[in-house]
């Protein structure tokens, strides 16, 4: 469904801002809040959710990046406060009427100075404060989120935040082997997903099937960065990979047909932080039995990787190809023809990988 | 339209491009599609995209390919006709910059430039995107119905 998007004046979400966080610490005061540290593009996010069954929810595809303790530099980078309306009785309102989104198109609402923004859809609202780096956001009932929460939660906010920490979220697929990590581009239907959870059951490290984050930290030096340690597939597909399928959970709605897996769930699940790039393969299914690379022009891997990467992000800039360009053209670039043996597909990885000397 | 020395810059407003190893790729924000060309088309749009004017262009092709001034003149022709019915370029009575000094002494085999288009990203913006972009609107604050509307 198509998004609703709107604007307002500064003052206006910013004081929306705030009635939403001081709705925040009504809804938390005198509650055990679910506090939770987390490293995420290699900076410090807390988390305070207020709601035992919505901290689970939001928490679960980022358990990978949870830390035990605060992590050591004291920067904070993001704070992030929710609460589930339903377990503590505190609704959300003030900032729109949430009656109005019947038909639960999203809405995207940005200030005209580009400095708050809300995404709302019919059962929640998420405020993002980006020069305060802090999100605020109501759920109505954490024991029905929706299935695009349970899998990718705040991804609206927290993508937009990673851009301005200089981390650019793309539409590839993510794995890494002996600290060897190997960025797997394309659109929808190329074979991201195949590709990340096959290197998954062959113990690679897995850091993500269509969203993962990338920094340049230098003279042809990239980091890729997990966000969520969720998979996405139909059900048919999860089927050619053993054991998967019994983690998957259905969305309860029946819109999606896709399953979504969370991988912390899955025994002896890899499940990476971030990890230098090395290579990037764009993959395509080949009506073949076997799987095969070849090196490929840089220009077409930059043509399979940019386009699906910028229409998935918010604040579409030109910039944000600079990241990508400098990528393909410093990065060895490999495509893979997907034959019908899911197997092969980490041997022809790890080949590749032994063929740049990073294995 | 006809190549007279104008200019044709970039539509920025909607338009994302690189061109790598002689490739150029142009995204349109606005619809979803994007488009490639190679050869001497990507060349042809790395000099649009450095702002020099449709007869620079000319030149800077008949130095580098072995073709004719005529040809070329109306090859350009065409490709900017496309590209501006497409809406990646506009037209601009800015200044042009000098032709940069065009490399090599031998001359590239000439091949008619095609702009290659490719939708297979309208599905995703149709569907809408998993993160949303921008665009204007009015933010509304109405809560005159009093339920799910206030802060207790």
């Amino acid at each position: 469904m198509k998004t609703e998007r709107e604007a307002a004046s500064p003052r206006a979400a910013e004081a929306n801002f705030a009635a939403l966080a001081a709705a925040f610490e009504r809804a938390s005061a005198g509650r055990a809040a679910r506090v939770a540290h987390c490293e995420l593009g290699g900076r410090a996010v807390r988390f305070r959710i207020a709601g035992a069954v919505l901290a689970e929810v939001l928490l679960e595809p980022v358990r990978h990046l949870l830390c035990d303790s605060p992590p050591r530099n004291s920067d904070l980078g993001l704070e992030v406060d929710v609460w589930d309306g339903a377990a503590t009785g505190t609704h959300c309102a003030g900032c729109v009427v949430l009656a109005d989104l019947a038909d639960a198109r999203p809405h995207l609402g940005i200030a005209a100075n580009g400095q708050v923004l809300s995404y709302r859809r019919a059962d929640n609202l998420v405020m993002f404060d980006r020069a305060a780096r802090r999100i605020v956001g109501w759920f109505a009932d954490g024991t029905t989120a929706a299935f695009h929460e349970r899998a990718r939660p705040l991804s609206g906010p927290l993508v937009l935040w990673c851009h301005d920490q200089g981390v650019q979220v793309v539409h590839a697929a993510l794995v890494a082997h002996r600290n060897a990590g190997v960025l797997i581009g394309g659109p929808g239907g190329s074979g991201k997903t195949t590709c990340a959870l096959s290197c998954l059951k062959a113990g690679f490290g897995y850091l993500g099937d269509d969203c993962v984050g990338l920094r340049a930290d230098g003279a042809a030096v990239f980091t890729g960065y997990s966000l969520y340690a969720s998979a996405y597939a139909e059900p048919d597909h999860l089927s050619r990979f053993d054991g998967l399928l019994h983690y998957a959970i259905a969305d309860a709605s029946g819109r999606e047909a896709k399953r979504m897996i969370p991988l912390a769930r899955v025994p002896h699940a890899s499940l990476a932080r971030s990890t230098p790039v090395r290579a990037v393969i764009v993959p395509r299914v080949a009506d073949s039995n076997t799987t095969s690379y070849r090196s490929v022009p840089r220009g077409e891997a930059f043509r399979r990787l940019a386009p699906s990467s910028l229409f998935a992000l918010p604040h579409v800039r030109t910039e944000r190809l600079d990241i990508l360009a400098d990528l393909v053209e410093r990065m060895p670039c490999f495509r893979l023809d997907l034959g019908r043996d899911v197997g092969e597909i980490p041997q022809r990885i790890l080949e590749i990988l032994r063929e740049i000397g990073a294995s | 339209m006809t190549v007279d020395g104008k200019r044709w810059i970039v539509n920025d407003s909607r338009v994302a491009a690189r061109v790598i190893d002689g490739e150029a790729i142009m995204i349109d924000l606005s619809t979803g599609l994007y488009y490639s060309m190679d050869g001497v088309g990507g060349f042809i749009w790395g000099l649009v995209q450095a702002g020099h004017s449709t007869s620079q262009i000319v030149q800077a092709v008949v130095l580098r390919y072995d073709v004719g001034v005529e040809r070329a003149r109306k090859d350009l022709e065409r490709l900017l006709a496309g590209l501006r019915d497409k809406e990646l370029v506009v037209e601009d009575d800015g200044e042009a910059p000098s032709l940069p000094r065009v490399p090599g002494s031998k001359q590239l085999e000439y091949a008619e430039p095609e702009l290659c288009q490719y939708d297979d990203m309208g599905d995703l913006l149709a569907l809408d995107p998993p993160m949303p972009g921008m665009t204007e609107g009015n933010w509304s604050n109405r809560d005159e119905d009093g339920t799910r509307g206030r802060f207790p």
